[in-house]
């Protein structure tokens, strides 16, 4: 759980304020010396911006991970590999990552509620560092909050390598629900992406992959409405239902709450 | 790029998961958004799309829509109000 990434990179702006409808509901202006790598907690450079509720750097070298912020730990699930190395040098700075062999089976989970990761009734935004290794056409799961996968309640980020679809679930606890699929018209088999959902309540989600908007869909359904968690689990569904292989390395899981925050990335991240 | 929506009305909210669980699994080739929505309010399940091949992923939608909620077929005539929902950031051209 340490801190690390680029320190010296000289990040120029923060947060921007108010959606302006620039990228998503978001605008940059100047971004240091980052290009196309990982900036730790940028752009204020080497600490966790205030807006940060939940990361995870997944540099640890055994056992559970901890999380930056406030220490909430996610128990070890199965069997991941540690200490991986960043993919080649498109991400500086960034590494080592764990690498999560077989879906349904390696990931790291709490049970319960974790204050720190519920959405509420917030903007949002999510971004993981993730590296593909897999081959199959099953879905490698990034985060699940759900309280069952019957009843639904909270969130759900999914990723189909095939086709390269990301699959986005909110359900509020209203029982109000919406889910997109990002179609990103790629593959991610064996590839290294970078990818932020951005929610802007009253407004559009939209998924950025290496700093491309992947498309935008409403979420106006949600506004106003609690999107809680029930669970805590990163990298595996909380049921476990399918074991199969492989989804890939995660390097970071960052939430931040009524804040675009951008650890940086391809094109910007 | 194409465009194509439409809705289930009285669906219990105990299918209303199962639902749009099977319409997220269209197939809509190309660059775009699937888009489903549970009102509880309204009893809906809305779905928005757009992409490539649209027309054959909504005859699919609304096939496994009839395996899931039986006493409604969609409703296609109906506007799919809730969405503004895919809109015009999805970057695909409306269907006409």
């Amino acid at each position: 759980m340490s801190k690390r990434g680029s320190l010296d990179s000289s990040p120029t702006v923060g947060y921007l304020g108010p959606v302006n409808g620039a990228r998503g509901g978001f605008s940059f202006a100047g971004r240091g010396g980052v290009v196309g790598g990982y900036s730790y907690g940028w752009p204020s450079g080497g600490t966790s911006e205030a807006s940060v509720a939940a990361q995870w750097l997944f540099d640890e070298v055994a056992g559970n991970i901890v999380d930056e912020v406030t220490g909430v730990t996610l128990t070890k699930i199965g069997g991941p590999t540690y200490s991986q190395s960043s993919p080649e040098s498109l991400w500086d700075n960034l590494a080592p990552g764990i690498y999560c062999p077989r879906f349904g089976a390696d990931g790291f989970g709490a049970a319960g509620n974790e204050a720190n990761l519920d959405i509420g009734a917030n903007h949002f935004t999510i971004e993981w560092w993730f590296s593909f290794q897999n081959t199959n056409a099953v879905p490698g799961v990034i985060t699940d909050t759900r309280l069952s996968t019957a009843t639904n309640k909270g969130y759900y980020i999914a990723s189909d390598h095939n086709s390269g679809t990301m699959t986005v679930v909110l359900q509020a606890t209203d029982g109000t629900q919406v889910s997109k699929v990002f179609l990103t018209g790629s593959t991610f088999k064996s590839t290294n992406r970078k990818f932020r959902l951005v929610g802007t309540r009253g407004g559009n989600l939209e998924l950025f992959m290496d700093g491309n908007s992947q498309g935008t869909a409403a979420i106006g359904a949600l506004d106003g409405k609690d999107i809680d968690t029930n669970n805590a689990y990163i990298m595996i569904r909380l049921d476990s239902a399918v074991a199969t292989e492989c989804a890939g390395t995660c390097y970071e899981w960052r939430l931040s709450l009524n804040a675009t925050n951008n650890s940086g990335g391809p094109n910007g991240g | 790029m194409e465009y194509g929506e439409v809705r289930w009305d009285n669906v219990d909210p105990k299918d209303a998961y199962k639902l749009m669980e099977k319409l997220t699994k269209v197939e809509v080739s190309g660059k775009g958004v699937i888009s489903t929505v549970y009102d509880p309010s309204e009893k809906a399940v809305y779905l928005g799309m757009c992409g490539d091949s649209v027309d054959k992923a909504l005859t699919d939608a609304e096939s496994y829509g009839k395996d899931v909620v039986k006493k409604d077929k969609p409703d296609k005539s109906s506007k799919y109000d809730k969405s503004s929902d895919i809109n015009a950031k999805c970057r695909c051209d409306r269907k006409k």
